[in-house]
């Protein structure tokens, strides 16, 4: 009842959820462009998630799975597995094997002592969306599913519609057995077990991170995020790091309050330009956001208001934000949808910048608290 | 260049007492001459000698080789002889453009020409000011264009600026500048008293300083620096304590606890869904061009002015939301603001300083006692007065005596006597002599070092570069961007808020 009547009395007043309010960028969230310049890169195109299996580090890309070698500096990539369509999402165990899930739906084991194994289905159906995976001991994985509408290509729609019927799930490799953890969250977009039994979830369109007890309670451990939080991986020593795929833009904010402005955009106007969070910087003209603010004097603004944005958050161990990289909106490393920490490195792939970007983190300290 | 006017060991005594004594002073055909010195070290009332406004005990003034003696103002007009006081002299009741032609008025008066001639004359000097609009409506900066419009207007051979940048904008100031330039090439001598150095500098052909009533020296600009004239003017060197940028970092502090949140709060169209953090043990400077939102925003989150009731956004102080309906809720919970105004909202100057001291403290009375005791009111303001070296004779000495720095200090110390948490300096050494300006800063530092969380708004970028720990700029009622101290040039920052 109470609820009920703070959200019409919000609805008036523009407070609490009614609120086109975005949280400033600063203390451990202050701007740099350490991962703009950040000299280690290699160019590819869309690379998606990054993991570490026995030393070494792997990403998606498209339909193959890679290895990044010359870690020391002459980067370079060697493909190690090719599926007929994208892969969507990776996770490995320490032992060795790897888990691949496909954009069609279905999760590949390859290695370790499930090689072979194929699923196709969760105990509630098929799967429609797999965002992120990650290992919880060697016979058991979770496994998120950011929508049980839309496919991955479609997550600006899912947005759009204020989705919020994505699932967490446990799956047991042995048996073969799924089990929701978790439904009803707001594109699922990054799971990470933790030390306690306990698992953390990013839910991107809340713009939050949750812990699911293993009885499935639900707690916000960090909130107000200023962008859209993807996967989450560990950090050496203790800790995490959080991939944010886009920033969050006042503009967006004011249209997702506008129900019929956001029916008849996406009847009317083609995908690529709708007012939306996208991975990559905007280049066309017809950018639905007023050139001036963007770019004044033939110089593009860095804290222009812009679509998307490139993110890297390390957090401590209970979840709270310590420092940050950042590629600001006149760079051209957006779209992070996944890092990992290994050694004094951070890898980071830039899906928007079609870049897998090195951050030597011992040399750059500024943020840190 | 010839000699335009001439002044002969010039004494003025007020009292006995002389505020300026044999100063020796000459003003070339077409230069811009700047006069600096600390508050109390005679610029004012040399010029005021000059402009009519008051006269020389003793000494002799020439104009164009002709000795004048000027009675009033008007006498010092018509002999083309004009000043621009600090203090406007307008009046609030009538139109810029009444302003402008204020005392050549004709019997019958067209209004219609009067504002058209107006406007012409106020674009011709690229001020942006409506000759329609009340004076009483305008800000500071805009009452001070007009000012200087109508001394232009008046077609003077000498015109004294006396601090006429002190509430313009970096746009304003450099169109101002323009405009001594034009009047230069036009023969118009300039006399241009200022505490900004870098602008007497810039500007100026030659600069003459004085100390304690005294003349100091006078040279050509192009052999004097600013550490050359700082010395000259306090007797040290300063140029440490105010101009050392922090180049390696070592210097600024770390981030305390988070004190205060600003979340996408707006008021009207100045303050438009500004959001940032202020941490504790960190001075956090404010920059940005007047208009911005800097002042509105801090009066709004010391319960000053009022957000917008719906859509108004949210303040965090300590993670809890706060709204305050008036400061004294707001100084309850340890937020200040020294205001940018002293004169009209810092003091009450025919009011003692422990009186004014006493004020403040009242604010945090939770007793609300009725009776205060003398000798208390007494050792409060003597604490403070040695807290924050307010020079005075005593604590009974009335503000309106003291110079502006310790007139700053007395509203300082107004407000930390509320042993306040969070702190707000809005435009702290503004008008305030260069010797004080680094007590202030000192006073500034000392209290992010003791933990506070400190906001400092301020339109003077070499103060905002060195004393603050991270720099926000505001543009369009907004934070538009954040920059360290460490490797944040003037130019960016200039380029953020006006852009």
């Amino acid at each position: 009842m109470i609820k009920t009547l703070r959200r019409i009395v919000d609805t008036f007043r523009g407070g609490g959820s009614a609120s086109v309010s975005i949280p400033p960028l600063d203390g451990a969230l202050e701007p740099n462009t350490l991962l703009e310049d950040a000299p280690l890169a290699l160019t590819r195109v869309a690379p998606d998630n990054l993991i570490e299996v026995q030393g070494k580090i792997l990403f998606s890309e498209n339909l193959t799975v890679c290895t990044l070698d010359g870690l020391d500096g002459s980067l370079h990539s060697r493909v190690a597995h090719q599926f007929s369509t994208n892969v969507v999402a990776l996770a490995g165990w320490p032992s060795g094997g790897l888990a691949v899930a496909l954009a069609d739906g279905t999760v590949h084991i390859k290695g370790g002592q499930f090689d072979g194994v194929h699923l196709d289905k969760l105990d509630g159906g098929p799967f429609k969306n797999i965002t992120a995976m990650a290992y919880e001991n060697e016979e058991s994985l979770l496994l998120c599913q950011g929508s049980a509408i839309y496919g991955a290509d479609s997550w600006q729609r899912d947005l759009l519609q204020w989705g919020a019927t994505g699932t967490v799930w446990r799956v047991d490799l042995a048996k073969q057995k799924s089990h929701c953890v978790a439904k009803g969250l707001a594109y699922p977009y990054g799971v990470t077990p933790t030390a306690d039994g306990s698992m953390v979830v990013s839910e991107a369109w809340r713009h939050r991170l949750l812990r699911i007890s293993d009885g499935g309670t639900q707690a916000v451990v960090l909130d107000h995020l200023p962008g859209y939080p993807a996967r989450l991986s560990g950090a050496p020593g203790g800790g995490w790091w959080l991939s944010v795929f886009a920033p969050r833009n006042q503009l967006v904010e004011f249209v997702l309050r506008e129900k019929e402005f956001r029916e008849k955009m996406m009847v009317e106007v083609k995908p690529e330009h709708w007012i939306v969070p996208t991975l990559a910087p905007a280049s066309s003209f017809m950018e639905p956001l007023q050139g001036g603010e963007l770019k004044q004097l033939g110089k593009l603004k860095p804290w222009a208001p812009t679509r998307s944005y490139g993110l890297a958050v390390q957090l401590d161990k209970d979840f709270q934000p310590v420092r940050s990289i950042h590629s600001r909106a006149n760079g051209r490393r957006h779209g992070v949808t996944s890092c990992i920490a290994s050694g004094s490195m951070l890898w980071v792939t830039s899906r928007g910048g079609d870049v897998v970007v090195g951050v030597d983190l011992s040399s750059s300290r500024e943020n840190q608290l | 260049m010839t000699t335009l006017l001439e002044m002969r060991k010039i004494t003025k005594e007020y009292r006995g007492v002389p505020a300026v004594k044999d100063i020796d002073f000459i003003l070339r055909e077409g230069e811009v001459h700047a006069l600096v010195g600390e508050n109390g070290a005679g610029k004012s009332t040399l010029t005021k000698v000059l402009a009519g406004v008051t006269q020389a005990t003793t000494g002799t003034v020439f104009l164009q080789g002709e000795e004048v003696s000027f009675a009033t103002p008007a006498e010092a007009i018509a002999r083309g002889v004009t000043m621009v006081f600090q203090e406007t002299s307008l009046v609030p009741s009538m139109t810029v453009a009444q302003n402008l032609y204020l005392g050549d008025e004709r019997f019958f008066n067209r209004l219609r020409g009067l504002y058209n001639s107006a406007q012409q004359f106020l674009q011709t000097l690229n001020f942006e000011v409506d000759p329609w609009a009340l004076v009483s409506t305008l800000g500071a900066a805009k009452k001070q264009m007009v000012e200087i419009a109508r001394a232009v207007r008046h077609n003077a051979k000498v015109i004294i600026f006396d601090e006429p940048t002190a509430t313009l904008t970096p746009e304003e100031k450099r169109h101002f500048f323009a405009l001594v330039e034009r009047l230069k090439t036009r023969g118009v001598s300039v006399i241009f008293i200022s505490h900004a150095l870098e602008e007497a500098l810039a500007i100026a052909d030659r600069i003459t300083v004085l100390r304690d009533g005294q003349h100091i020296l006078t040279d050509d600009t192009k052999n004097l620096d600013r550490d050359k004239i700082i010395r000259a003017m306090v007797g040290r060197s300063l140029s440490d304590e105010l101009y050392s940028r922090k180049e390696s970092g070592a210097g600024i502090r770390p981030r305390g606890r988070k004190v205060l949140s600003v979340q996408n709060l707006s008021m009207g169209k100045v303050v438009r869904n500004n959001s940032f953090t202020i941490y504790a043990g960190q001075i956090t400077g404010m920059f940005g061009l007047i208009g911005s939102g800097r002042t509105e925003t801090a009066k709004i989150i010391s319960g000053v002015l009022k957000r917008n009731f719906f859509h108004g956004g949210e303040i965090l102080l300590n993670e809890k939301p706060v709204r305050y309906r008036v400061p004294r809720q707001a100084v309850l919970d340890g937020i200040v603001y020294v205001t940018e105004d002293r004169k009209l909202e810092g003091y009450f100057e025919t009011m003692s300083i422990a009186e004014n001291i006493q004020i403040g403290k009242l604010a945090v009375d939770r007793t609300r006692s009725v009776v205060v005791r003398m000798s208390e009111m007494q050792d409060l303001a003597s604490h403070w007065q040695k807290a924050l070296s307010i020079r005075a004779i005593n604590g009974n000495a009335r503000v309106i005596e003291l110079s502006g720095g310790n007139q700053q200090k007395v509203v300082i110390a107004k407000s930390l006597v509320q042993l306040p948490k969070l702190v707000i300096f809005d435009e702290p050494t503004r008008g305030v002599d260069v010797g004080a300006i680094a007590e202030i800063h000192q006073l500034i530092r000392e209290l992010a070092n003791q933990g506070l969380a400190v906001i400092m708004i301020s339109s003077y970028l070499p103060e905002v570069m060195n004393v603050s720990d991270r720099i926000l700029i505001c543009r369009q009622g907004r934070i538009v961007e954040e920059f360290s101290p460490v490797g944040a040039t003037e130019e960016d920052i200039m380029y953020a808020a006006v852009h």
